[in-house]
C-alpha cells in the first residue's frame, strides 16, 4: 500500500491552511455532520414518507404519543408529525438560509460601502437603513407580502429585507474600524484599488464576528417565518414548517409535548450545527489560532 | 545646485476640525538629493509624520507642491499615480499594525507588486524570484515565506515593512519612526540595514524621528519642526554644531550624555504647555515658551539662511 506523504505544515498554501485547521476543529466538524444530515434526510424526505402523510387526516389516529407507526406521534388532526417535519424543512431550512444569505450580501455591500466611503455616501445609506429599521421587521414584512400577495419567494424577499438593517449596521462598523488600520494606509501607499483594499484587507478582517452572527440570525429567522404562517402570510396550514407545526400545536402543546419538542429539536439541532460551521469557519480564517 | 530627487515648495497642510483650521504642516520648503537622508525631528504632535504623509499624497495637501524629478506628483491624475507608487515609498512606524494579519509574509511582500498596471504584472514565478530576492536583501530567512506576522518579532516585522517598500524598486522612501517601536539593540541592526541599502540601490531617505541620536547618525541634513512650522533647517555637523534656534538649542540639550566633564552643565528646560495648533496666532509658535521671545517674534515666523546652507528662523538661541 502506498503511504501518503505528508507535507509539513509550513508548505501549505493559505488555502490548504484554512482547510485543515477548519478539519481539525471537532465542534465544526460535527456541525458539518449535523448539517449534511439534516439536509440529507429533508432531500430524501420522499423517499422516506410519501408526502401524502404530510396533509392526510387521520382523526382516528389523533394525537397519538410517539410510536413506530408514527415516529414522532401525530396531531389534533391524526397527521404523521414525522413526515411534516421533514417536508417542513425544505421551507424553514432552505428558505431561512435563502433569507439570511440575501440580507447578508445586501447588508455587507450596504454597510461596506458606507464605511467604506464615508461622507455623503455613509449619510446618505445609512438614513435610509434607519428608516427600514424605524418599522418592526415582522410589520415591514406583513406590509411587503400584502403588497406583493402570497408566495414562499415573497416571503423571503420580505423577511430579508427586514434583516438588512443589522447587517448593513455591522458591517458598517467594522469597516470604519479597518479602514482606519495602518495595513489599509500602507496597501494605499502602494497603489491598491480600493476594491482590492475591500477584497483582501477589510473583508478577510472583518467578516469573523459577521459570519457567527449571520449563523445566529438563522434561528430567528426559522421563527420569523412561522410567525408570518401563524399570521397567513407566506406560508399557511396545511403546507408544513418547523416553526408554523409548533404554531398550530400550541394549545396542545401543554398535554401533548412531543409536539413542540420534535419540531423544536429539528430547529434547534439546526441552528446548531450552523453556528459551529460558523464558529469553525471563523477560527480557521484566523492565521491566530492554533494549527 | 543639481535637480533634487525630492523637493518640497511651501507645502501646507491643514485640517478641518469642529473648532477650526488645525495647522499641522505649514510652509514646509526641503530638497533631497539623490543617495542623502534628510532627518525630521520634532515632539510628537509637530506635523512631522503628517508631513510624510502629504509627501506620499496619503494626505491631501492643501496648498504647495512636491516635486518629484521636477514634477509636482500632487497634480498627477490617478493613472500617473503609479509612477509615485513605484519611486516613492513608505515604512510605517508601528510593525505591528502596518501588516495584515491575515496574510502570510510572501504575500505582504508582493501585494505591492500587484498594485501595478496590468501590462507590468508579474507572473507568479517572477513574483515568487522577486519576493525571494528582497527577502534575502532585507535579511529575512526564506523559511518566514509562508509565516504569518504574529510569529515574528518586532524587527523581523519592520524587515518585512521595508522589504514591501523596497519591493518596487523605490528611490525615495519615507521612514516614519521606522525604529521607534524596536528596542536598541534591533534599532541599530534596522538602521544599518537602511544605511546598506541606501549604499546599495542610492536611495534618498526622509527619516522622520523624535530620537535625536538616531538623526545625527543616518542624516545628511536635518529639519527641526515645531507645531507644523520648519524652525532649523541645515546640515546634520551645522545643527549639531553650531544651533541656532532657541527650540533647537533646547532639543539638542536635551539628550542626555555620558561625558562626566559636562555633569555640572546648565540644563535647558522648556517651561509651559504646547499650545494649540487650531488657529494659531501669527509669527513664532515657540514665542509663548521661549525665553527670549520679544514682541516681533509674534508677528514674523520666516527661515533666514544664516551661513551657507544653515537656515534658522530664529537666532536667539546662539550664546
Amino acid at each position: 500500500m502506498k503511504k501518503r506523504v505528508k507535507k509539513p505544515l509550513s508548505e501549505y498554501s493559505t488555502g490548504e491552511l484554512v482547510l485543515y485547521r477548519f478539519r481539525k476543529n471537532k465542534l465544526a466538524m460535527l456541525g458539518v455532520a449535523m448539517f449534511l444530515f439534516v439536509t440529507l434526510m429533508i432531500l430524501i424526505a420522499p423517499l422516506i414518507r410519501p408526502y401524502d402523510m404530510v396533509v392526510k387526516q387521520n382523526i382516528a389516529d389523533r394525537l397519538q404519543g410517539p410510536s413506530s407507526q408514527y415516529l414522532f406521534g401525530t396531531d389534533e388532526l391524526g397527521r404523521d408529525l414525522f413526515s411534516r417535519i421533514l417536508y417542513g424543512g425544505r421551507i424553514s431550512l432552505f428558505c431561512s438560509l435563502a433569507i439570511i444569505a440575501i440580507a447578508f450580501v445586501s447588508g455587507a455591500l450596504i454597510g461596506g460601502a458606507a464605511g467604506f466611503f464615508g461622507g455623503k455616501v455613509d449619510t446618505v445609506l445609512m438614513r435610509i437603513v434607519d428608516m427600514l429599521m424605524s418599522v418592526p421587521s415582522a410589520l415591514l414584512a406583513m406590509a411587503i407580502i400584502t403588497a406583493l400577495g402570497n408566495g414562499v419567494w415573497k416571503l423571503v424577499l420580505a423577511l430579508s429585507i427586514g434583516q438588512i438593517p443589522r447587517f448593513a449596521r455591522m458591517v458598517r462598523s467594522s469597516v470604519i474600524t479597518l479602514r482606519n488600520m495602518e495595513y489599509v494606509e500602507a496597501a494605499r501607499c502602494f497603489g491598491i484599488s480600493s476594491m482590492k483594499i475591500m477584497l483582501k484587507h477589510i473583508l478577510p478582517n472583518g467578516i469573523g464576528p459577521i459570519i457567527v452572527s449571520a449563523t445566529l440570525t438563522l434561528g430567528a429567522v426559522i421563527l420569523s417565518i412561522s410567525s408570518m404562517g401563524y399570521l397567513g402570510l407566506g406560508v399557511a396550514s396545511p403546507t408544513p414548517e418547523w416553526g408554523t407545526i409548533i404554531s398550530e400545536n400550541k394549545v396542545n402543546i401543554q398535554y401533548y409535548p412531543y409536539l413542540g419538542i420534535f419540531p423544536g429539536i429539528c430547529i434547534m439541532l439546526t441552528v446548531m450545527a450552523v453556528n459551529f460551521i460558523g464558529d469553525g469557519l471563523r477560527d480557521a480564517f484566523d492565521p491566530k489560532s492554533k494549527n | 545646485m543639481a535637480q533634487a530627487l525630492v523637493e518640497a515648495v511651501d507645502l501646507c497642510k491643514y485640517f478641518k476640525t469642529p473648532k477650526g483650521l488645525l495647522h499641522a504642516v505649514e510652509n514646509v520648503n526641503f530638497r533631497i538629493q539623490e543617495g542623502k537622508t534628510l532627518g525630521v525631528v520634532g515632539e510628537s504632535g509637530c506635523g512631522k509624520s503628517t508631513l510624510g504623509r502629504t509627501v506620499l499624497r496619503l494626505h491631501k495637501a492643501t496648498s504647495g507642491k512636491v516635486l518629484y524629478e521636477g514634477k509636482d506628483i500632487l497634480s498627477f491624475s490617478r493613472s500617473e499615480m503609479h509612477n509615485v507608487h513605484r519611486n516613492m515609498q513608505m515604512i510605517f512606524q508601528d510593525p505591528y499594525s502596518s501588516l495584515d494579519p491575515r496574510m502570510s509574509i510572501r504575500a505582504l511582500i508582493g501585494e505591492p507588486l500587484s498594485g501595478l498596471p496590468r501590462s507590468e504584472r508579474l507572473s507568479a514565478a517572477e513574483e515568487k524570484e522577486k519576493v525571494d530576492a528582497i527577502m534575502q536583501m532585507c535579511g529575512l530567512p526564506l523559511h518566514y515565506a509562508n509565516m504569518y506576522p504574529h510569529e515574528l518579532d518586532g524587527g523581523m516585522r519592520q524587515r518585512v515593512g521595508l522589504a514591501r517598500a523596497m519591493v518596487l524598486g523605490p528611490r525615495f522612501i519615507v521612514c516614519d519612526e521606522p525604529v521607534s517601536a524596536l528596542d536598541v539593540s534591533i534599532q541599530a541592526q534596522i538602521l544599518n540595514l537602511l544605511m546598506d541599502l541606501q549604499d546599495e540601490h542610492k536611495l534618498s531617505y526622509m527619516f522622520i524621528t523624535h530620537d535625536l541620536a538616531v538623526v545625527r547618525h543616518i542624516s545628511d541634513d536635518i529639519m527641526v519642526m515645531y507645531m507644523g512650522q520648519v524652525v532649523e533647517y541645515a546640515p546634520s555637523h551645522m545643527l549639531f554644531s553650531s544651533p541656532m534656534h532657541p527650540y533647537t538649542v533646547a532639543l539638542l540639550n536635551s539628550i542626555p550624555t555620558i561625558d562626566l566633564s559636562r555633569r555640572g552643565r546648565e540644563r535647558i528646560t522648556i517651561h509651559g504647555e504646547i499650545s494649540s495648533p487650531v488657529n494659531p496666532a501669527p509669527g513664532c509658535r515657540f514665542a509663548p515658551r521661549c525665553p527670549y521671545a520679544t514682541e516681533e517674534c509674534r508677528n514674523e515666523h520666516k527661515l533666514v539662511e544664516v551661513e551657507k546652507g544653515h537656515f534658522a528662523a530664529c537666532t536667539k538661541g546662539v550664546k
